[in-house]
């Protein structure tokens, strides 16, 4: 802008110069051609007439009028200026700032003159005048400017204090970033730690059961070989006192050693049956730490499933008779069966799987209660959550019970390995993982609706199977 | 800023006759300052009043609106004829060499009488001795031709325009009816500069 106001200044002044000397040469053309008479005649009064006219105009310096023959017809000049020479007879440089002008007088084509104007420079006041509009107007821009640049200087500072700020925040950040880190590996260190106790708590669990089932083989097998021992005891007894009767011929000696085998073979059933409660009870011991042992296997093992398409249904009215069975008493099992579809699944660790939340389900009502098994089939159209509509069709089967329920805390880790709010050697904490475990891998998924003193509803949903093949015989 | 200058000449007192010529002569020394070229450089010696009177004649050509037809060709000469006795004694042949008014060089034509057939755009009219000046007009009457009669003469003689000398300068008188008989139009600057501007007749 200041650019613009300086050059405007300049065209300007140029301007004014031009349009000044523009202006000067009209009136020394309308002089020229109103004097052409008065020149050709050589009237020099009616020509200074003429010239002196000028002399109202107060910017016209000098004026001069020659005829062709170079002669001056007429002219005045301001006190203080020079006389306008006839140029070709002597030029003397203009002083600084004044304006010449020249027409030539012609009548028709005729010259009969020429005509010379001169003019004053303009005036200081006045050129500060003109100029004034352009010096207020650069004055403005560089306040303008000034403005600007405070303006952009505070700009600058307060960016600066942002910058500072966006700093610290971003310090905090990163402190913030590294305290949870660390919180999130004192978290993992933590449950690593949870992990080892389980482990632990299992090892000991484990080591116990088996501790146990082993002292009950130990104590059969000490008591029948006690009772091995006594029986021989008795009979060595009978031996020696028959060797002795025979050596005296001893006949009622000889009669109390035969009362005596007598005895002996009398008691010999009762001696059967303590031996084969001894062996029974450490066969026992023996199947239940075979069947733990398995059981420690298969979900360590990850057993391989060979699933077919079967129905729900069918499968638990199959297993029916082994559940009544196994179900102490108080305890009722209802079936609500609804489901028509086929679930692609492996039938032997289904009926595992409903074995065991059976099960719980019986722990859970020490004093009795009811079982409720269902199943149902389920429309991914009409599914009301985002997690059953992800499933699509898919089979529920629920089994719940009226029993102690859980809190929030055993609901969320129900589903850990070793995990467990059974007594000690009641329950391995392996039955809802192992379960979990196979309803992964059929694709399909499992929650535990529960609160505590209302109960307990686990939900198992198998995806639908859409081949149409005959269901299994089981 | 223009200037419109319309002067009403005051009537100025004529000197005419023998004794003014001498006061005219000694008027004119101021002019001589740096004098016609023409003047220096006449070859005869006729007096001042004459060279310029000669002067003016040819000077007079722009001043005037011709009609057209006045010039049978862009190029036809400016014919100024001296009728009667002649004052200027070649000094206005000398005067006029080289000059053109336009594209029509001047040529200079001495006769002893006007006639109707003259071939002449300004015609002076000298001392006349084979014709009365009124037949001298008369003959041009209607044609385009300035008629100029030297001071000294009647004024009033019918002619367009008439010499006077005045305060010391050779000024003239115009009869601007007489110039539209000759469809002749004066230009106002000619007119403002003339002594006398006569209107009637």
């Amino acid at each position: 802008m200041l650019i613009v106001s300086v050059l405007a200044t300049i065209y300007q002044y140029r301007y004014t110069r031009v349009e000044r000397l523009r202006q000067l040469r009209v009136q020394a053309t309308v002089l020229a051609a109103d004097i052409t008479a008065a020149v050709a005649f050589n009237d020099r009064t009616a020509a200074q007439e003429y010239v002196d006219a000028l002399k109202l105009d107060p910017r016209v310096d000098a004026v001069a009028v020659f005829n062709e023959a170079h002669q001056r017809m007429a002219a005045f000049q301001r006190s203080g200026s020079e006389p306008i020479p006839d140029v070709p007879t002597g030029a003397q440089p203009l002083k600084q700032g004044y304006l010449l002008a020249s027409a030539v007088a012609r009548q028709g084509t005729t010259p009969v003159g020429i005509v010379y104007l001169r003019a004053t420079p303009v005036p200081w006041s006045v050129r500060l005048a003109r100029f004034s509009g352009v010096i207020l107007l650069t004055l403005m821009s560089v306040l303008m400017l000034t403005l600007v640049t405070v303006a952009q200087l505070a700009l600058t500072r307060a960016n600066e204090k942002l910058h500072q700020r966006a700093a610290e925040l971003a310090d905090a950040n990163a402190r913030l970033l590294e305290e949870m880190e660390q919180r999130s590996r004192t978290e993992a260190a933590l449950h690593q730690s949870q992990k080892m106790e389980a482990v632990g708590q299992l090892s000991g669990g484990i080591a116990h059961d088996f501790n146990n089932l082993l002292m009950v083989l130990k104590s059969s097998l000490a008591l029948f070989g006690k009772r091995i021992r006594q029986d021989d005891e008795v009979i060595e007894q009978l031996a020696e006192r028959a060797r002795a009767a025979d050596a005296q011929s001893d006949v009622s000696a000889a009669r109390e050693v035969l009362h005596g085998v007598a005895d002996l073979a009398a008691q010999r059933r009762t001696r059967q049956q303590q031996i084969q409660r001894y062996l029974q009870t450490a066969q026992e011991g023996l199947d239940k730490a075979a069947s733990l042992t398995q059981r420690l296997l298969g979900f360590a093992r990850r057993q391989p499933l060979s699933p077919k398409p079967l129905k729900l249904d069918a499968l638990i009215r199959n297993i029916q008779p082994l559940l009544e069975h196994s179900m102490t008493s108080g305890v009722k099992i209802r079936y609500q069966l609804a489901s028509n579809w086929h679930v692609l699944c492996d039938s032997n660790q289904m009926e595992n799987a409903i074995f065991n939340l059976v099960n719980n389900a019986s722990d859970a009502m020490p004093e009795g209660g009811e079982i409720t098994i269902s199943t149902a089939d389920m429309r991914a159209e009409a599914a009301r959550s985002d997690l059953d509509r992800a499933l699509g069709d898919h089979v529920r089967l629920s089994v719940a019970d009226t029993g102690v329920g859980m809190d929030e805390e055993t609901r969320a880790k129900a589903f850990d390995p070793f995990f467990t709010t059974k007594p000690v050697g009641k329950g391995t904490g392996l039955g809802l993982s192992t379960i979990l475990g196979y309803v992964m891998q059929s694709n399909g998924s499992i929650s535990i609706d529960s609160e505590l003193g209302r109960g307990t509803m686990v939900h198992i949903d198998m995806p639908r199977a859409l081949a149409d093949v005959a269901t299994e015989t089981a | 800023m223009a200037i419109s200058f319309h002067r009403c000449r005051p009537a100025a007192r004529r000197t005419r006759g023998a004794g003014a010529r001498w006061c005219i002569a000694i008027c004119m020394i101021s002019f001589a300052l740096a004098c016609c070229d023409a003047w220096a450089q006449s070859e005869s010696d006729i007096p001042l009043e004459y060279a310029i009177k000669a002067t003016y004649l040819y000077k007079l050509a722009p001043f005037i609106d011709w009609p057209p037809g006045a010039f049978a060709s862009p190029d036809a000469p400016f014919p100024i004829c001296v009728v009667g006795e002649d004052p200027f004694d070649g000094f206005l042949a000398h005067a006029i060499a080289g000059r053109a008014f336009g594209t029509h060089p001047f040529v200079v034509r001495r006769l002893d009488a006007l006639t109707n057939d003259a071939d002449c755009r300004i015609a002076y009219i000298g001392r006349l001795h084979s014709q009365s000046l009124q037949d001298a007009l008369a003959a041009v009457q209607g044609r385009p031709v300035l008629t100029v009669t030297d001071s000294g003469t009647d004024a009033d003689n019918g002619s367009i325009m008439q010499f006077v000398i005045e305060g010391g300068h050779v000024r003239f008188d115009i009869d601007n009816s007489a110039a539209a008989r000759n469809h002749l139009s004066i230009s106002s600057k000619l007119l403002n500069l003339a002594a006398v501007v006569k209107n009637n007749g």
